[in-house]
């Protein structure tokens, strides 16, 4: 049906115009306002997103780094050494060089093999530089005084880490008591 | 065959408008409607040319409301979708989920409130005296869901009588603890823990533990579903 809108029959037009017209400058106005809101929760999620990813880097970088500890043979202990250090920074990176001659002699010397795997992995506090997390293993480790038969050895962890140019590398690591049946190291 | 369904004879239409439309004027006989004096004698008009066959009508273009109708319509239909679009984006989507790559999805202020619940509730749990191993008990069971403060209970109760007869005395300390997995439904903390325990007034060792304590979110706040010791 057409309406003129010079005629008589164009004032309907014009004031279902004047309505429209209503309707969009207040729908304008709202995805406006949406936008802003969208805008703003777009930038606080990405910042939490950046945030919590980087407790699944320093858990995965944790995890590693204990794991790279706990499996050492006494015929390979090199292997081992090299994955530690290449996890290492700072005095924790000196401390495990400075014990490595050490450690290859005194695995030789009881024959031992450990392995071990990282049950759980908590982090304790972390920023954008450094986090602490603490871990719990299971494992075994075999060696002359258990006559070459692997005996389960659970132990009690927490790390210091540095984020290094956008790496989580340990810094510092603590063995923590734990009960009687996992105390002790490899040897 | 009726005489209506007869097909009617065509009406010329060359110059058909012009003899319908205008009627000639006769000499010496006035129009009834027309200014001209009586007497006033025209000149007969000539033929006119045969008008040309007609074309096809171009479409009618919208009138200039029309079109502005047209446009404010098709403005709020997008406006509208802009604004769905934006409704979506803030209050429907799903929220993250927790994965290896993406351990907490939480803030970390509510992450370290749940962490912190979990901790003093598994010290609230462990710590127990035989002076008062059923109220404790009962007490422990408020930080648990229904279903596992129905398991603990069962357990409690089936050590009650040694637990009482040795006069044991459990105490806890919380020595660390971290966040493994949070979400806003369910958290887990690693808790190391060491345990003091006291039979007959004799001083056991201090034995350390690790647990993973699960928590979730309930109406009543953060309670333990579930507390792993291996």
């Amino acid at each position: 049906m057409e309406v003129a809108l010079g005629g008589p029959g164009g004032r309907p037009v014009r004031r279902l115009n004047a309505v429209l017209y209503v309707v969009a400058l207040l729908l304008a106005c709202g995805t406006v306002i949406g936008g802003v809101l969208v805008w703003r929760q777009d930038d606080t999620e990405a910042t939490a997103a950046a945030t919590q990813s980087r407790y699944g880097a320093v858990q995965s970088a944790a995890t590693a780094e204990v794991e790279a500890m706990l499996n050492v043979r006494y015929d390979d202990a090199q292997a081992t050494i090299d994955k530690v250090l290449a996890g290492a920074t700072g005095k924790f990176k000196k401390q495990y060089e400075n014990a490595s001659d050490g450690m290859v002699q005194l695995l030789k010397l009881h024959t031992s093999v450990m392995t071990g795997e990282v049950v759980w992995a908590g982090v304790s506090s972390i920023d954008a530089d450094s986090a602490t997390v603490i871990a719990a293993t299971e494992g075994t480790v075999a060696n002359k005084a258990s006559r070459n038969q692997p005996v389960a050895r659970n132990f009690r962890l927490q790390l210091e880490l540095v984020n290094v140019d956008g790496t989580w590398l340990t810094d510092n690591l603590t063995w923590l008591p734990d009960n009687a049946d996992a105390a002790g190291g490899a040897s | 065959m009726t005489d209506s369904s007869r097909p009617h004879p065509r009406r010329p239409v060359v110059g058909s408008r012009t003899s319908a439309s205008r009627p000639r004027k006769v000499a010496g006989r006035a129009a009834s409607d027309a200014p001209d004096r009586a007497g006033d004698v025209e000149p007969p008009e000539p033929p006119e040319p045969p008008e040309p066959p007609e074309s096809p009508k171009p479409p009618a273009e919208p009138r200039p409301a029309n079109r502005v109708t047209v446009a404010l319509v098709v403005a709020i239909v997008a406006l509208v979708g802009v604004a769905a679009g934006e409704s979506w984006y803030l209050w429907l989507r799903d929220d993250p989920v927790v994965s290896s790559d993406r351990p907490v999805v939480t803030s970390e202020v509510a992450t370290a409130s749940a962490v912190d619940t979990a901790a003093r509730a598994l010290q609230k749990i462990l710590a127990t005296s035989w002076k008062d191993y059923t109220e404790q008990t009962d007490e422990a069971a408020t930080a648990m869901t229904s279903a596992f403060a129905e398991e603990y209970r069962t357990t409690a109760e089936a050590i009650e009588e040694d637990f009482v007869a040795a006069k044991t005395e459990v105490q806890v300390e919380i020595t660390h603890q971290g966040v493994v997995r949070a979400s806003t439904e369910q958290v887990q903390a690693l808790v190391f823990l060491t345990e003091y325990v006291t039979r007959n007034g004799t001083h056991l060792k201090a034995t350390p533990y690790r647990a993973l304590v699960t928590v979730v979110n309930t109406d009543e706040g953060w309670l333990v579903s579930d507390i792993d010791t291996r």
